[in-house]
């Protein structure tokens, strides 16, 4: 799919769980997490439009503030960004 | 006598890394897919206890094999080094699935398929993935850039999981001065190396050092240690 929406030069939003970027639950889960960090990274290196972002969630993210941010985050503007909803973050390792 | 894996040990900077371990005297099980890995073998047998272990780590057989010779050698594992890894470098819109999934299935799969195989040998030590400066993005490195990123994922995971009896972290090297690294045109490795604050590739045997740190660092687990000059900041 990210592929796909490349070669259309469309914008791509990755949802993870915060919890998972810090490797706090399941192993394959937090793999998941980080390696689409990565790959939004490396994938906004290569879009000429549009661009690749991470929205990381948590247990009590609103859909409303989920939506909210994807559609902020397919608009244009940050390119390979990190936006974390919620504080759980906060004091722990940078991703 | 305390033992170590040591993957990838056929490559530059793995062999830099069973090279100080052995000076240190660690013994050894080097595993690699090359056949190279026999001459590594032979040169560090002066040194310490050695096991070369021919495999395949994307295969099941490949990982028992590592397993068997752990047991066999005997004595207590207390480093397992994730260094092996392959590139498939292409733009996003040109990569294919097979390369994804291979660089993934390398980088990413056969090191969670060690760990998860040799953590319960360990009853201490330390696990230490060599990551790369790519998870922080890389052009044309969709597929690697993810493996490694997934790595650090793995490393924070089986941080909490396996604490406090063993310690795992990852090591992001930059550009490092290997045979791979040899292969890049002249005039390309050039505008590279312009592009590190410390004006110049880092070494193997940087990498080696670091790895060799963090095998006895006692306090340190969970973290990513970017070792690359200084490139991970300039333009």
């Amino acid at each position: 799919m990210t592929k796909a929406a490349a070669i259309r030069g469309e914008s791509i939003v990755y949802v993870v769980r915060s919890d998972d970027l810090l490797g706090r639950d399941k192993i394959g889960a937090a793999i998941v997490a980080t390696a689409l960090l990565s790959g939004a990274r490396t994938a906004s290196l290569e879009l000429k439009e549009g661009a690749a972002n991470t929205l990381a969630i948590e247990r009590d993210s609103t859909l409303d503030a989920i939506s909210t941010w994807v559609r902020y985050l397919l608009g244009g503007g940050p390119r390979g960004e990190l936006v974390r909803l919620g504080g759980s973050h906060l004091g722990k390792a940078l991703p | 006598m305390s033992s170590a894996v040591v993957t990838g040990a056929a490559g530059g900077i793995g062999t830099a890394i069973c090279r100080r371990l052995a000076g240190e005297g660690w013994r050894l099980i080097l595993v690699d897919l090359a056949t190279a890995l026999a001459g590594v073998a032979t040169e560090l047998e002066t040194l310490t206890m050695v096991r070369p272990v021919q495999a395949d780590l994307t295969t099941e057989e490949g990982i028992q094999a590592v397993r068997s010779e752990v047991l066999e050698l005997g004595g207590s594992l207390e480093l397992v080094v994730n260094n092996a890894g392959i590139t498939r470098d292409a733009r996003l819109a040109n990569l294919s699935e097979e390369n994804f999934t291979l660089v993934l299935d390398v980088n990413l799969g056969a090191p969670f398929r060690l760990v998860e195989t040799l953590h319960p040998l360990m009853d201490a030590g330390a696990i230490v993935n060599i990551s790369s400066r790519a998870y922080l993005g890389n052009f044309g490195q969709y597929n690697y850039s993810m493996s490694k990123g997934g790595l650090v994922g793995l490393t924070r995971a089986y941080a909490l999981q396996l604490a406090p009896r063993i310690r795992v972290n990852a090591i992001a090297p930059g550009l490092i001065g290997t045979e791979i690294t040899k292969a890049i045109p002249a005039d390309v490795r050039e505008k590279m190396v312009a592009a590190i604050p410390m004006q110049r590739m880092g070494t193997p045997e940087e990498v080696a050092a670091l790895v060799s740190y963090l095998a006895t660092a006692s306090y340190i687990t969970g973290e990513v240690i970017t070792i690359g000059g200084g490139r991970s900041l300039s333009r």
